[in-house]
């Protein structure tokens, strides 16, 4: 009966798609519901998926799979060498009608209803020549929204232009017998300013997890506590929306940590992992709300580390964060991206970055098949691979000395880590330095 | 062919040569699971489904010129800002972060892998002192093999609150465990 999570991530996919369908057996769902307890978008997506109906949840991904999918390599086949004929078209067409327009502005009544007749004749024209490409319009319209910011990308006109290929799909590849399709396009177009979404809260966790601490105080120090938002704005918060803070009325909130997650842009990052750690266990962690931040309440005092872990910016930390009865406030600035002069190797053996001045002494790639050999089997992990940012000292004689790790999404493997970099051999510094050199190596496994 | 390559092969393909049938190959390979998160948030299937499209093309833009090792985890972060960020402007309903109190970043645990007998033991006395509702869900979770839903029934509490009564009630168990070691 013991399963050990030994499947792919294609193998869960694939029973997620059996759920929705309404054909996964018991034992399978147990499975899947199993990898959902590890793996948070598995669990989310589950979560979506059980308050709905899923016949309807069906069709629409039967609908977005013909209509996405066909669109696409509608795209790849013919739409690539008709963009810039029909982006050129509209511009002209559009151009001239600006100069019309001027031209005649001015004219007689009469010379405008035969203008305004010859460019209806025009636009009609521009319409059967460019239901083909119908996407090329797309993008002509949507180019620059999209190009200024993400969120642009969530109005209204995006949906509605979005399907008009849709539509195009139905006309041009008509034996996909989707008829779904058509009937489909009137509900999106009406959707963003009716429905009022509301957002779940997963409620009296903290609570649950505060009687647990109540009744088992050796354990108070394990226990996670989120107390929502703090009132206060962050300054992207563009419609005034404020998080009413929750904790502040149970009153019993002792020391707590409270920040803030932004970029090196004062954009507020959601969704960052925020955690506390001491000897190097974390004991409390929150993630940022929608303003970017943080709270993490019920936390002892005294010297803590503090760190923040979100994908593809570096992660941060305070090392020796003091905390203090009452308020403490740490915020965070994340750079995006990876270290300067920082060594990526997958597992895979494709680097990704390269440092110039030091390498290991048998070449990068062979270090990569090394690791990808030399590494434990368990892969179960969520979050793929580990990804663990060593650092070390290269000496005079190319070994390596004070591995440190900086970064580590699965602390669990910084031991593994430390040992393939130890056992990895010598290293060799390219340009002469002083030694020893400080070198960085991000480990994926 | 394209489908037999793996999330990150499919993301160079992409940003080297804009690839789109690459990309489409890959988006599609996560539909069921972004149309699902996105479900949860918006609760409605035609929203969902606009942002699920809208994410295809959120994704052709930032995935340009991204270092990325986790195709999947990069993803769920993706995901889930996007529908925030359309939550934020449409609505003033705002999620809470309470679900952050399931951390995952742990070890992964399953108690139903210990097949040595001391640890068996402490298992099960730790699982003792547990709360009732952790204890229950953990237990008929994993050593009655019950889905989320009929441990929901026979505990008489909401869906969503056994996923993390299982979660949060494993972790408990396994410090505990640690602590008896």
């Amino acid at each position: 009966m013991p399963k050990q999570d030994q499947h792919s991530d294609q193998f869960y996919l694939d029973l997620l798609n059996q759920y929705v369908q309404g054909s996964i057996s018991k034992e399978n769902l147990h499975l899947l519901e199993k990898r959902a307890l590890d793996d948070p978008f598995l669990g989310d997506a589950l979560e979506g998926y059980y308050h709905q109906d899923k016949s309807l949840s069906r069709k629409h991904l039967m609908k977005m799979s013909t209509s996405e999918n066909e669109k696409i390599s509608s795209k790849i086949v013919s739409w690539r060498p008709w963009l810039a004929v029909a982006a050129s078209l509209l511009l002209l067409l559009t151009f001239t009608f600006i100069l019309k327009d001027n031209d005649f502005g001015a004219k007689e009544n009469n010379s405008m209803v035969a203008d305004t007749n010859s460019s209806e004749n025009d636009q009609t024209y521009a319409d059967l020549e460019l239901q083909d490409e119908k996407l090329s319009t797309e993008v002509v319209n949507n180019k620059n929204p999209i190009e200024e910011k993400e969120s642009t990308a969530a109005s209204p006109p995006l949906s509605k232009i979005n399907l008009e290929p849709t539509k195009a799909v139905v006309k041009d590849w008509a034996k996909q017998e989707e008829v779904v399709v058509e009937e489909k396009n009137l509900d999106i177009v009406a959707t963003e300013s009716e429905v009022i979404p509301r957002v779940e809260k997963t409620e009296s966790q903290d609570s649950e997890d505060e009687e647990m601490a109540a009744s088992e105080p050796e354990m108070k120090n394990k226990k996670v506590a989120i107390k929502g938002a703090r009132s206060q704005n962050g300054e992207y918060v563009l419609d005034g929306v404020k998080i009413q803070d929750s904790a502040e009325k149970e009153g019993q909130v002792l020391n707590y940590v409270t920040g803030k997650v932004e970029d090196v842009d004062n954009l507020p990052l959601i969704g960052a992992n925020v955690v506390v750690k001491r000897n190097n266990e974390v004991v409390a962690g929150a993630v940022t709300d929608l303003d970017g931040n943080y709270q993490i309440s019920e936390l002892d005092t005294g010297v803590a580390e503090l760190e923040v872990v979100y994908t593809g910016y570096e992660a941060q930390r305070y090392g020796n964060a003091v905390i203090v009865p009452g308020v403490n406030n740490y915020d965070f600035k994340l750079e995006e991206g990876a270290m300067l002069d920082e060594v990526v190797v997958t597992s895979l053996g494709k680097d990704t970055k390269q440092s110039d001045q030091y390498m290991p002494e048998m070449g990068y790639e062979a270090f990569a098949e090394y690791i990808n050999d030399a590494r434990g089997i368990s892969q179960s992990d969520f979050g793929g691979p580990a990804e663990i940012l060593l650092q070390f000292e290269i000496q005079t004689d190319g070994s390596i000395e004070k591995i440190k790790v900086m970064e580590s999404n699965n602390p669990s493997k910084n031991e593994e880590a430390i040992l393939l970099l130890r056992e990895g051999g010598l290293w060799k510094v390219n340009k002469p330095a002083n030694p020893p050199f400080t070198a960085t190596y991000r480990m994926v496994f | 062919m394209l489908r037999e390559l793996n999330d990150i092969d499919l993301v160079k393909r992409f940003q080297s040569d804009e690839d789109l049938e690459g990309l489409a190959v890959l988006f599609s390979r996560y539909r069921t699971m972004i149309f699902g998160v996105c479900l949860k948030y918006f609760k409605d299937h035609d929203r969902a489904e606009d942002a699920t499209m809208e994410l295809f093309e959120i994704l052709e833009r930032r995935l340009k010129g991204k270092e990325i090792d986790s195709f999947k985890s990069w993803l769920y972060v993706v995901v889930k800002n996007h529908c925030f960020e359309k939550l934020r402007k449409s609505s003033k309903d705002l999620p809470r972060n309470k679900e952050a109190a399931i951390m995952y970043s742990e070890q992964v645990f399953h108690p139903d892998s210990i097949s040595n007998e001391n640890e068996l033991q402490r298992m099960y006395q730790c699982l003792e002192k547990l709360k009732e509702a952790q204890k229950e869900s953990v237990r008929l979770f994993y050593l009655e093999s019950k889905n989320y839903e009929e441990i929901a029934q026979s505990l008489n509490i909401e869906w969503n609150k056994v996923r993390s009564n299982i979660q949060n009630g494993r972790r408990n168990l396994k410090n505990c465990m640690e602590e008896n070691a």
